[in-house]
């Protein structure tokens, strides 16, 4: 046996033991100290973890893979941006900021607006979910913040208590919990919203002001969350899923009960403060177990080192998608639940042999592969795997990692056999969320790029003022004389059909080039999470040896960082030189890297980490990350 | 009593308490039961049993780390070290870092956070030179790279 030293080490045992030990600057020191420390010191799977355990970061969030270090650096001042409708107060946005800087064009606003309200206070957001007239957020002490309209179908006046679930925040309220709960995730339906503590309890919003705990025996080790229209559904680590539907049957029965039992205060106690005050209370009603995986064959075969299990679920409107830990993606629909005895109806169902379906064409690269979109255009890699899944109203989406990542899209109609939609522009681009409103998309790539199309939605778009814009330019109108027409008579542009950047900075000169790192959408709005790369980032000077024989490593960089001709540098005022289009005002949107050869963008951070596998170690790096995604560990 | 053989063919036997320290022997004894046969450990020489076993000893009371618990708690890194766990694992490098792989392959969480713990109060504080001559590191970067990885870390100095 050699010598046992540092570098001896398993990687695992430095990466999961003794890098966790260590302050940032340690951290700094120890990656300058070779490649094989520099490489590990800038892992992924190490930045995520240190993001969830310092910025209360959301375990289960997007299909990101990569960046997490850059993440880590700029978290200190995330940015909240919303736009689109600004009906029931939704946006969060004070008449000021509405007023001061933004045009405002049929009843909502065009472009992204920053809610100072964030940043002035130092407040961190780590996590924004839309909800149908509302945004629902979490910041990285655990405290939530909500404004807008949880339920904008019924009525309340602005002296109700926001035990009312009608009850409008028209800016930013922080929700006090009397105990020291501090919450892990969040996730929006369209009027109630759940949270994970971080004792596992999982809370149902009906109101902002009156929560309820699930008190579960079934629910003892949620691993996440997730809500689709009207209903709410809890994972767990052993892979059952639960379901319950906070407006309908049981709990809506007990919640109202409950809610008639307690004689509401009136007086609106902080409120003007902007803060409500939860008053929290237990729910005893039992939420409805979804089938196991029954005789869902498992491709990993012997090598399987764990039972099949679910790792991963998404809700839409009347179903839930899953993912599994040999990434297959499989549907269930229970659309019968929100009846009044829609638990009987579901479990009868399921006695009679309704089951997850499995959607090979959602899950095996082969088959993926076949697909005529993937047939003509971009290839699908044999390795393609499905490592995320998301849903919102009639949609799910399903992700693979990396440059050459796909991202398909299927309906609740769907069956085994069905195809998945494919929107070319969003393929072999690194998108890792997709998110929907009523009529407008939007997708967020790993670069912090956010894409939009779509139809106009009051400004849901936020590519700009349609009465300003060149015509021609997505999001305005096609020609002048359509552009006068339409002030004229107040109509809206075309429909827009091609995923569009969205540019933070609007018009503003001198502005730093921006990171978005997550987004969310419903209604008619959306909101985005952004940092400001305030440094101007150089291209990376090291030159990485001939390294043809390894798969996925980038050619050789070398080239003058002062040269402002280089693509993914920056001049002066933040835009990415090469991209600017004569015009449009200068595309801010992040460009954190660089193109390659083949002109694919890749992102410039962490700059040595991707040439790890040169350096001899023994991780199969692009593995690592890929598989962590979709096993989380725990257990 | 459970009997342990090690790597260089030396037979330990200890209380089944002490041996159960180690997740990886726990589980054996679950899977295969009780014998008089020694469990084999390959990757482990005496004389670093011998120090891990001292450990187990101390330790063996040490109530079980709860599971599942509120995450806050165990999030909060710290590298403090027991009075007595500092005095065991002053020992010299190499055996450190035999401690340390023996203490992963035998699955004993809690000795494999001292190990590292020590490790980490030695980085603590110390320039990239210190710690290459500190744990024989080779500086394989270029002159260049050596400069842009100490301009890509400054972001980290003042937190």
């Amino acid at each position: 046996m050699s010598t046992a030293s540092l570098s001896s080490l398993p990687v695992e045992v430095l990466l999961d033991n003794l890098l966790d030990f260590l302050a940032l600057a340690d951290l700094a020191h120890l990656s300058a100290t070779s490649r094989f420390f520099h490489a590990l010191c800038n892992d992924d799977i190490l930045w995520k973890r240190k993001l969830i355990e310092d910025f209360n970061y959301p375990r289960v969030l997007d299909a990101r893979t990569s960046g997490y270090k850059l993440l880590y650096k700029g978290m200190k001042q995330p940015k909240v941006y919303a736009w689109g409708s600004v009906e029931n107060g939704r946006l969060g946005l004070s008449a000021q900021e509405i007023n001061r800087s933004v045009v405002r064009a049929f009843g909502g606003v065009p472009q992204p607006v920053e809610l100072e309200f964030f940043s002035q206070k130092g407040i961190q957001i780590v996590q924004l979910t839309a909800g149908g007239w509302s945004f629902n957020a979490l910041d990285s002490t655990g405290t939530l913040w909500v404004w807008g309209q949880l339920n904008a179908s019924v009525f309340a006046f602005n002296g109700d208590p926001f035990s009312h679930p009608g009850r409008r925040a028209v800016v930013p309220h922080r929700i006090n919990f009397s105990d020291s709960v501090k919450f892990r995730s969040v996730a929006s339906g369209r009027s109630q919203f759940s949270a994970l503590d971080s004792r596992g309890s999982v809370w149902t919003f009906r109101s902002w002001g009156r929560p309820y705990r699930l008190v579960s025996p079934h629910l003892a080790r949620v691993e996440q969350i997730a809500c689709g229209w009207d209903f709410s559904a809890a994972l767990t680590a052993t892979g059952e899923v639960y379901i319950w539907w906070p407006g309908n049957g049981e709990f809506a029965r007990v919640g109202d009960e409950h809610e008639a039992a307690e004689a509401r205060p009136r007086q609106p106690g902080r409120e003007r403060e902007g803060i409500i005050e939860a008053t929290g209370w237990e729910m005893s009603a039992e939420p409805l177990e979804l089938p196991s995986l029954g005789s869902l064959e498992d491709p990993r075969g012997q090598a399987a080192t764990e039972p099949l299990k679910i790792v991963q679920i998404a809700c839409g409107t009347d179903f839930v998608v899953a993912l599994t830990n040999a990434n297959q993606v499989l549907k269930i629909d229970v659309g019968e639940g929100g009846g009044d005895d829609g638990f009987q109806m579901l479990r009868q169902s399921f006695r009679t042999g309704r089951r997850w379906v499995y959607l090979p064409l959602f899950s095996e690269a082969k088959r993926v592969a076949m697909l005529p979109a993937f047939q003509s255009g971009k290839p699908v890699p044999e390795d393609m795997r499905i490592t995320h899944v998301s849903a919102q109203f009639n949609t799910f989406v399903a992700y693979s990692t990396g440059s050459s990542s796909v991202v398909l899209m299927g309906t609740s109609g769907h069956g085994p056999d069905m195809s998945p939609s494919v929107v070319p522009a969003l393929q072999h681009r690194n998108v890792i969320s997709v998110v929907l409103g009523d009529y407008h998309r939007a997708a967020l790539t790993a670069q912090g790029e956010l894409l939009t199309w779509g139809s106009f939605s009051s400004g849901a778009l936020g590519l700009g003022d349609p009465y300003k814009l060149e015509p021609g330019t997505p999001g305005g109108f096609r020609t002048i004389g359509e552009r006068d027409r339409g002030q004229r008579t107040r109509q809206t542009p075309p429909e827009v059909e091609e995923p569009t950047p969205v540019n933070f900075h609007f018009g503003q000169e001198n502005a730093s080039p921006t990171f978005c790192f997550s987004a969310a959408a419903a209604g008619w709005h959306v909101g985005a999470l952004v940092l400001d790369l305030e440094e101007k980032r150089e291209p990376p000077r090291v030159t990485v040896a001939s390294s043809s024989a390894v798969e996925g490593a980038e050619p050789p960089l070398e080239h003058d960082p002062e040269d402002p001709t280089m693509p993914g540098s920056f001049t002066r005022n933040g835009s990415a030189a090469g991209t600017r289009v004569r015009g449009v005002p200068p595309f801010t949107g992040a460009r954190i890297g660089q193109h390659t050869a083949d002109g694919r963008f890749e992102p410039q951070e962490p700059d040595l980490t991707r040439a790890m596998g040169l350096y001899g170690i023994r991780l199969g790096y692009p593995a690592r990350g890929v598989l962590r995604g979709a096993h989380p560990r725990g257990d | 009593m459970i009997n342990l053989t090690t790597s260089d063919n030396e037979t330990f036997t200890v209380d089944k308490k002490v041996a159960e320290k180690s997740v990886l022997i726990k589980n054996m004894l679950e899977d295969v039961g009780e014998s008089d046969q020694a469990i084999p450990l390959p990757n482990v020489t005496a004389s670093v049993l011998k120090k891990v076993l001292e450990w187990c000893e101390h330790h063996k009371d040490d109530p079980a780390p709860p599971e599942n618990e509120d995450k806050d708690d165990t999030r909060k890194r710290t590298t403090d070290i027991s009075e007595w766990d500092q005095k065991f694992i002053a020992v010299d490098q190499e055996m450190l870092f035999e401690i340390i792989l023996a203490a992963n392959y035998l699955d004993i969480k809690a000795l494999l956070d001292v190990g590292c713990k020590t490790v980490a109060n030695m980085i603590k504080g110390k320039t990239p030179e210190e710690i290459r001559k500190l744990f024989n590191i080779v500086n394989d970067f270029t002159p260049e790279e050596e400069a842009q990885i100490k301009k890509e870390n400054e972001w980290a100095e003042d937190r």
